[in-house]
C-alpha cells in the first residue's frame, strides 16, 4: 500500500507544471493568440474589401452583360417615333414603387445634386478633362434609358413570345425594408413591358398594344407602374426587378459613326451644351416632348455605337453612404466615400441595328 | 494514465485533422463549381461571339452576292432541291449561289443535324416552322485558333439567309388617309379633294391581301371590327406579331396562330426593295420628273393631258415618229374620197362630184372634246400639206379627145375640210362624219352620152399615168391645223357612178393604171380597217390609228351600216355585242362601245400605265402584255414616283408603296429630289415582291385586297372585293359596266396565285429582268388558266356573263400590272440571316456530350440600300466593272438584330 501511495506521489509529481512553466506558457499563449487576432483581423478586413469589390465587380458585369445584350437587339426606326430615349435625371420624382417616397433624391441631404456641373461635388460631370467615361458622373439619378429591343422568351403565352418590346434601365433610391425609417439604398433596375396579352386589362397596356413610342404617355407616367409588365414599369419598375445593388451611378453615352468627324465618330448624347435628353427619332417638329426635360434640352440621331457605365458600392461603401445620408457620419463627403468604396465597370458596344 | 492522455492526443488531432479536410473538401467543391460557373459563362460568352462571327460571315457573303443590282433570287424550289428553303443568287454566269455557310454547290444535298457524325446545324425547326418542310438547315464552319494546338476547332456556326422578298408582306397596311393634300397641284385640273386622294387605292395594291389568305379568314373587311384589327398589321415589327391577333373565340385564335407557325416561309412584315434595274444595273429613273432628260416625250405627253371639264382635250403628243407616244385623238376606222364623174343633167358637160366620209371612233373612257366655241375640231387636209395636191389624171372623152384632170382642184387653195362634229365623241363610240365637198364641179369638158351603162361603156376614162400617181394623204388635224393622223393610200379598187337618185355604189373591180389598162368610170379612195389582219383590237392605237398598206382593206363602198349604239351598264349586252362585233366582217356594224384606252386624271403610279402608248406599226397596249417585247424593259427601268409640291418630309408619298430613306450622312432628300428623275437614290418599295416567289400564299397577299368607300365621279359609293383595275384612272368617269372595274372572290384571287406558282414553279431558273416576266406571259396564262374570265362563278360581278376579248372588263395581265408593277422585282432585297453557333471542347473527343460547351442562336434582318458601299460613286449608274462598288454593290444594313433561344428555333 505504501508502495503504491509512493508510486502515486512520483507520477503526480512527473505530471504537473512548475509555476514558471505555467506563466511563461501563458505568456507565450497570450503574445501568439494576439498575433493571431491581429492577423485574422487583417485578414478578415481584407477579406471583406475584396469580397464586397469583387462581388460589386460581379454585379456590374452581369448588369452590363444583360444590358449590352439588350442593346444590341434595339430596334430603330426612322418613322418619327422615339425607339430609344435617355434622359440624365435630375432627381427621380415619381419612381414610385421601388424608388421609395418622392423627392426623396432632394439635395442636400442625400446624393449631390446636378445643380453645379462641373464642380467638385456634383453628381453631373458629363464631359471630363480625361474625355474617358469612367471620369463621368451622370447627375443625381443617374440615365433613365429605355428602348424597343427583341429579346428571346419562352413563346408558350403571347405575354412571353419573342417579340419586340419596351424595355427600361434606371436607378431607384429604395428602401431596404417596408419599417418606417428604413435604411436606403440604390439599385439598378430593368423593366420590361410585356409584348402582348391575350387577357384585358393587361393586354392594353402590353407593348404591342400601347405602341413603340417610348415618349407614349403609358410609359413616362407612374400612374399604373409597380405592376409586372405593364407599360407603367418603365416608370416605375416593381421591386422584384432589381438587376444590381447599390448602384450608384448609371449612364450611357451614345455616338454615331461620321468619317468626317474628328476620331470617326461624333458623340450625339450627352452633349457639351448640357442637354439631359437625347431621343432616336426623327422629324423634329412632330416629336412629342419629353416629360423628364424642359423644352429644348434634348438631343437626337440615330446612334451607331454606346459606352455604359455603372458604378457599384462596396457594402462598406453602402454602409458608410447610408450612415452619411442619414446623418450619423460627418467630416467625409459623399463623392469622397463612393470614390473610395465602389468599383466602375464600363463596356463598349456596337448597336447592330440601324434606322 | 499515460495511456489515456496519449489516446486524447490521436483523436484530438485525427479530429484536427478530419476537420483540416472537411475544409478542403469544401474549397474544392466551392472552388470546382465556382470554376464550373465560370467555365458556363465563359462557353456561353464564347458562343455568343462565334455567333457573331458568323453573323459577320453571312452578312460578308450576302454583300458579294446580292449587293450588285444584276441580279435574281429565289429559292431552291425552282430547281427542285432537298433543301427548298435554300436562297439563291443568280446572275448572267451560270449556276446560283447559295446562301448559306458550307458553300455548297448543289442545293440538293443531305444536311446532319443531330449526332456525333453532325455536319450542320438546324436554324429553322419546329418552334418556327411546323411544317414538315419548313426545316432549315446548313453546314458547319469551323473556327480555330491560331495558338491552339493543332488548329483544333474551337467553335463553329452555320448560317441560313432567308428571302423576306418573295414571302407576302402582311404588314403593308392602307396609308393613303394619310397623304398629304392637295396631291396634285401642279396639275391644272386638279380634283384635289379627298375623293381624288381616294382614288389613289385604283391606282396601286395600296396594301396587302390578307384577307384573301385562305388561312386568314376573317370577318370581311367591310366589318368595323376586322378592320381595326387588320390595321394592327401595320404595327408589327416582326413576324411574331402576327399571333397577337385575336379571332373570334379561344379556338379560332388557336387554329390562327397555328396556321401562322405554318406559314413561316409565306409571310413577312419587313420586305422592302431598291428601285434597282436588275437586268442591266443602275437604278430605276423617275418618270414623274418631267423635265428629265431621260423621260421619252410620251410618257411627258401622258403625264400632260389630263381632262378638261370631264372631256379630253385632243393632242397630237410631241413624240417622234416611230416612237411610242401619247394622243388623245380619236381613231380613224374608215375613210373614203370619192370623185364621180356625172353628165350634166340635160346638157353635155362633164361635172364631178366630190364627198369625203370619215368614221372617227374614240377609243377613250372619256368624251372627246368638242370646241365649244363652235370652231370645227376636226379638218381633214388632203396632201400632207397644203401645197400638196392631189393626183392628176387622164381623162379621155368618148372622141378620144385627152386631158388632165387634176382632182385638187375640187379641194381648193387650202385643201382643208372640216368635219363638222354633231357633238362630242362619246366614250368608246363611232361617228360617221360625210361632207360633200362638190356637188357639180364643172370639169369644162364636154360629153355626149349621160348614161354610162357599165364598165365596158366607153363613154369616159380615167387613166392614170402610173400607180404611185394616184396616190394620196390626207391628214386628220385640229382646227389649228396640229396633223393628229395622216393616212395615205391608192384607189386599187373601187369605182362609183352617179345616177338621178344619188351615190351609188356599183362595183368593186380593180383600178387598173397605166396607159394601156382598163379605165374606170371614177375614181375612189376608201379604206377601213382589215379584219383579216387578225384581232384588230390587238393592234388599233391612237397612236397607230392605222397601219401600213398591208393593214389596210378596200372595201365596197357601204356606209348604210348603223352606228354604234352604247350598250350602257348591262355587261352581258356588251359580251354579246362584243362578240358580234368580231364575228362580222363589218367592223363597226354592230352597237358596242369599245374603249380599251385609259386616259389620265392624277398623276400615274404604275409604269403598266404606260400600256396605252404605242408606236406605229407595232401592236397597241403592248406594254404589259406579252407582246410588248422590247418595249417591256421599262419595267426595268423606270417608275413613277410623283410629289406634290405640297409635301414636306416625313408626309406620305402619293405612291404609299415608296419609304423614304436617308443617306448614310443621315441626310433626308428634299421634295424636288423625292420628284426628280434620281429619286430612287432615296426610296424603297415598302412591300417589294419577288417575282420568283413559289409561295401561293404570298401571291394571295400581293394579288388580293378590297377597296372600300370607292367613290366614282358623280360621288356614289361603292366597296369592292379584290378588284382590278383595267382602266385605273377614268374607271370613276366611266359608265358602270364600261369601267373596266374586275373584282373576285377570295376563291379566285387564291386560283390565279396557284396557278401562277405553279408556272413560276417548273422554271428551271428565276427571272433576271421584270421585262422578262411580262414578255413571258405567265401571268396571263395564269389568268386564263385559273379562268377568271371564263368560269361563271368568277364572273359574278358581270351578272354571270364571261367577258369577251378586248372589252374593258376582260382581265387581262397589263390590268393586273396596272395596280402590281410598283412593287414587283426579280429580286430581293431583305434578308433574314440566322446563325448557329456553338463553343468548343477541343481536350474532348467529338463524341463526347461536353464538347459542345454552349450553343447560341442570333438573327438580323439586313436590308439593301440605294446607296453603294462606297457612297462617293452616283448611285443612280452601273459602276464600272473594276470598281468595288461593281464587286460589292449597294450597301446593306442590320435593320433588326436579335438573339434567339432554343425556343426560337
Amino acid at each position: 500500500m505504501k508502495r503504491d501511495r509512493e508510486s502515486s506521489a512520483a507520477c503526480f509529481r512527473d505530471a504537473g507544471f512548475t509555476l514558471v512553466e505555467l506563466l511563461v506558457a501563458s505568456a507565450i499563449t497570450v503574445v501568439l493568440a494576439g498575433i493571431m487576432i491581429a492577423m485574422l483581423a487583417q485578414m478578415s478586413r481584407t477579406w471583406v474589401r475584396s469580397g464586397g469589390g469583387l462581388a460589386a465587380r460581379q454585379q456590374a458585369e452581369q448588369a452590363l452583360d444583360v444590358l449590352a445584350r439588350d442593346l444590341e437587339s434595339a430596334i430603330l426606326h426612322r418613322d418619327g417615333r422615339v425607339w430609344l430615349a435617355a434622359t440624365i435625371q435630375p432627381d427621380q420624382s415619381g419612381a414610385g414603387d421601388a424608388g421609395g417616397t418622392l423627392g426623396a433624391w432632394s439635395p442636400p441631404v442625400r446624393k449631390p445634386g446636378a445643380a453645379n456641373p462641373g464642380s467638385a461635388s456634383s453628381s453631373l460631370a458629363l464631359e471630363p478633362a480625361s474625355g474617358r467615361i469612367e471620369d463621368c458622373r451622370f447627375g443625381m439619378a443617374g440615365v433613365w434609358l429605355r428602348f424597343v429591343a427583341n429579346v428571346p422568351d419562352r413563346n408558350a403565352q403571347p405575354g412571353d413570345t419573342s417579340a419586340p418590346r419596351v424595355i427600361s434601365y434606371q436607378i431607384v433610391r429604395r428602401a431596404v425594408s417596408a419599417a418606417a425609417g428604413s435604411a436606403q439604398r440604390y439599385a439598378l433596375f430593368r423593366a420590361e413591358v410585356r409584348p402582348y396579352a391575350d387577357e384585358s386589362p393587361a393586354r392594353e397596356r402590353s407593348a404591342f398594344v400601347v405602341g413603340f413610342d417610348v415618349f407614349a404617355p403609358a410609359y413616362n407616367s407612374a400612374a399604373g407602374g409597380g405592376n409586372l409588365g405593364d407599360a407603367g414599369t418603365v416608370r416605375r419598375p416593381r421591386r422584384d426587378l432589381l438587376l444590381a445593388n447599390d448602384v450608384i451611378d448609371f449612364g450611357v453615352r451614345f455616338f454615331r459613326r461620321d468619317p468626317s468627324a474628328p476620331g470617326g465618330e461624333r458623340v450625339l448624347f450627352p452633349r457639351a451644351n448640357g442637354n439631359l435628353g437625347f431621343a432616336a427619332t426623327t422629324d423634329a417638329e412632330a416629336r412629342p416632348p419629353n416629360p423628364d426635360v424642359a423644352a429644348g434640352a434634348m438631343s437626337y440621331g440615330f446612334p451607331t455605337e454606346a459606352e455604359l457605365l455603372v458604378r457599384v458600392l462596396t457594402e462598406e461603401g453602402a454602409r458608410q453612404i447610408e450612415a452619411l445620408e442619414a446623418g450619423r457620419l460627418a467630416g467625409r463627403g459623399w463623392w469622397e466615400i463612393a470614390l473610395a468604396h465602389s468599383v466602375v465597370l464600363t463596356r463598349s458596344m456596337a448597336l447592330e441595328a440601324t434606322p | 494514465m499515460r495511456t489515456k492522455r496519449d489516446g486524447f492526443a490521436v483523436v484530438l488531432v485525427a479530429a484536427l485533422l478530419a476537420a483540416i479536410v472537411l475544409l478542403l473538401v469544401a474549397l474544392a467543391g466551392l472552388a470546382r463549381s465556382e470554376l464550373r460557373s465560370v467555365r458556363q459563362r465563359t462557353a456561353a460568352e464564347q458562343a455568343r461571339r462565334n455567333a457573331i462571327v458568323g453573323m459577320r460571315v453571312a452578312i460578308g457573303r450576302l454583300q458579294a452576292a446580292a449587293g450588285p443590282d444584276a441580279r435574281s433570287t429565289a429559292t431552291a424550289q425552282h430547281v427542285g432541291a432537298r433543301n427548298s428553303r435554300w436562297t439563291g443568287v443568280w446572275s448572267d454566269a451560270g449556276a446560283p449561289l447559295w446562301l448559306v455557310s458550307g458553300a455548297p454547290a448543289d442545293a440538293d444535298v443531305e444536311v446532319t443535324t443531330s449526332g456525333p457524325g453532325a455536319d450542320g446545324a438546324l436554324l429553322v425547326g419546329a418552334n418556327t416552322c411546323s411544317l414538315a418542310d419548313g426545316a432549315v438547315a446548313a453546314f458547319f464552319e469551323e473556327i480555330a485558333e491560331a495558338d491552339s494546338p493543332g488548329a483544333a476547332s474551337v467553335g463553329r456556326y452555320a448560317f441560313w439567309i432567308g428571302d423576306e422578298g418573295v414571302k407576302g408582306n402582311v404588314g403593308v397596311v392602307d396609308r393613303i388617309d394619310s397623304v398629304p393634300l392637295p396631291p396634285w397641284a401642279e396639275i391644272d385640273d386638279p380634283v384635289a379633294t379627298a375623293a381624288e386622294r381616294a382614288r389613289l387605292r385604283q391606282l396601286i395594291a395600296h396594301r396587302a391581301g390578307n384577307d384573301a389568305v385562305e388561312g386568314f379568314a376573317l370577318a370581311a373587311e367591310t366589318d368595323a371590327t376586322a378592320r381595326a384589327r387588320w390595321a394592327q398589321f401595320g404595327a408589327a415589327l416582326t413576324p411574331a406579331q402576327l399571333r397577337f391577333q385575336e379571332l373570334g373565340t379561344a379556338q379560332e385564335t388557336e387554329n390562327y396562330r397555328a396556321f401562322l407557325r405554318r406559314r413561316f416561309h409565306d409571310f413577312t412584315v419587313c420586305s422592302a426593295g431598291v428601285l434597282a434595274n436588275a437586268a442591266s444595273g443602275g437604278l430605276r429613273r423617275n418618270f414623274s420628273d418631267l423635265q428629265a432628260s431621260a423621260v421619252p416625250a410620251a410618257v411627258r405627253d401622258l403625264e400632260r393631258f389630263r381632262p378638261v371639264n370631264g372631256r379630253l382635250p385632243i393632242s397630237a403628243g410631241t413624240a417622234p415618229a416611230g416612237e411610242p407616244s401619247a394622243q388623245v385623238k380619236p381613231i380613224v376606222t374608215e375613210w373614203a374620197l370619192d370623185f364621180v364623174p356625172y353628165h350634166e343633167d340635160g346638157g353635155n358637160r362633164l361635172l364631178l362630184g366630190c364627198r369625203l366620209r370619215v368614221e372617227l371612233w374614240n377609243p377613250f373612257n372619256l368624251p372627246l372634246a368638242q370646241n365649244a366655241s363652235g370652231v370645227p375640231d376636226f379638218w381633214v387636209r388632203v396632201g400632207e400639206t397644203p401645197a400638196s395636191g392631189l393626183p392628176a389624171v387622164r381623162v379621155r372623152g368618148p372622141a378620144g379627145e385627152v386631158g388632165t384632170f387634176d382632182l385638187g382642184g375640187v379641194l381648193g387653195a387650202t385643201r382643208a375640210v372640216p368635219l363638222d362634229l354633231p357633238g362630242d365623241v362619246a366614250a368608246g363610240r363611232v361617228t360617221r362624219i360625210e361632207t360633200v365637198l362638190a356637188d357639180a364641179w364643172d370639169t369644162g369638158l364636154t360629153v355626149d352620152d349621160p348614161t354610162p351603162e357599165d364598165a365596158s361603156d366607153d363613154l369616159l376614162r380615167f387613166e392614170a399615168a402610173d400607180d404611185a400617181a394616184l396616190a394620196i394623204t390626207i391628214v386628220l388635224t385640229t382646227g389649228e391645223g396640229a396633223p393628229l393622223t395622216t393616212l395615205s393610200g391608192s384607189p386599187s379598187r373601187g369605182f362609183a357612178r352617179s345616177t338621178s337618185g344619188g351615190w351609188t355604189v356599183v362595183g368593186n373591180a380593180p383600178f387598173a393604171a397605166g396607159d394601156g389598162g382598163v379605165e374606170r368610170l371614177g375614181v375612189s379612195y376608201h379604206f377601213r380597217l382589215d379584219p383579216a389582219r387578225g384581232s384588230w383590237g390587238d393592234w388599233i392605237a391612237p397612236s397607230a390609228p392605222l397601219l401600213a398598206a398591208a393593214d389596210l382593206k378596200a372595201v365596197r363602198l357601204g356606209w348604210e351600216s348603223e352606228l354604234w349604239r352604247s350598250v350602257g351598264a348591262d355587261p352581258a349586252a356588251c359580251a354579246a355585242a362584243v362578240r358580234a362585233q368580231f364575228a362580222s366582217d363589218e367592223l363597226f356594224s354592230s352597237g358596242t362601245a369599245l374603249a380599251p384606252f385609259d386616259f389620265t386624271v392624277q398623276r400615274n403610279l404604275s409604269i403598266a400605265a404606260l400600256g396605252q402608248l404605242s408606236a406605229e406599226l407595232e401592236r397597241a397596249l403592248g406594254i404589259g402584255n406579252p407582246w410588248g417585247g422590247a418595249r417591256n424593259t421599262v419595267f426595268d427601268e423606270a417608275f413613277f414616283n410623283p410629289v406634290p409640291r405640297s409635301w414636306r418630309a416625313g408626309e406620305t408619298l402619293p405612291n404609299v408603296r415608296h419609304r423614304v430613306v436617308p443617306d448614310s450622312a443621315g441626310r433626308e432628300p428634299t421634295a424636288a429630289e423625292l420628284g426628280g428623275e434620281g429619286a430612287a437614290r432615296f426610296l424603297l418599295v415598302d412591300g417589294a415582291f419577288n417575282v420568283n416567289s413559289t409561295s401561293a400564299e404570298a401571291w394571295t397577299i400581293a394579288f388580293g385586297r378590297a377597296v372600300l368607300g370607292w367613290t366614282d365621279a358623280s360621288g356614289a359609293a361603292a366597296d369592292f372585293e379584290n378588284p382590278f383595275f383595267g382602266l385605273g384612272q377614268s374607271a370613276p368617269f366611266a359608265q358602270s359596266g364600261a369601267r373596266g372595274v374586275r373584282q373576285f372572290p377570295d376563291e379566285a384571287i387564291r386560283a390565279l396565285a396557284r396557278e401562277i406558282v405553279q408556272r413560276i414553279g417548273v422554271r428551271p431558273r428565276p427571272f433576271r429582268s421584270l421585262g422578262e416576266f411580262v414578255n413571258s406571259g405567265v401571268l396571263q396564262d395564269a389568268i386564263d388558266a385559273a379562268g377568271l374570265n371564263t368560269r361563271l362563278e368568277f364572273c359574278a360581278d358581270l351578272g354571270g356573263v364571261a367577258p369577251e376579248r378586248f372589252s374593258v372588263n376582260y382581265l387581262t395581265q397589263a390590268a393586273v400590272l396596272n395596280t402590281l408593277a410598283p412593287l414587283l422585282a426579280v429580286r430581293s432585297d431583305t434578308f433574314t440571316i440566322r446563325v448557329a453557333a456553338e463553343a468548343l471542347n477541343p481536350a474532348l473527343p467529338t463524341d463526347d456530350p461536353d464538347h459542345v460547351a454552349a450553343r447560341a442562336w442570333c438573327e438580323a434582318v439586313l436590308q439593301r440600300l440605294p446607296e453603294y458601299v462606297d457612297p462617293a460613286e452616283d448611285a443612280m449608274v452601273r459602276p464600272p466593272n473594276a470598281a468595288d462598288n461593281a464587286t460589292l454593290g449597294r450597301r446593306f444594313r442590320i435593320a433588326q438584330f436579335r438573339w434567339l433561344g432554343p425556343d426560337d428555333i
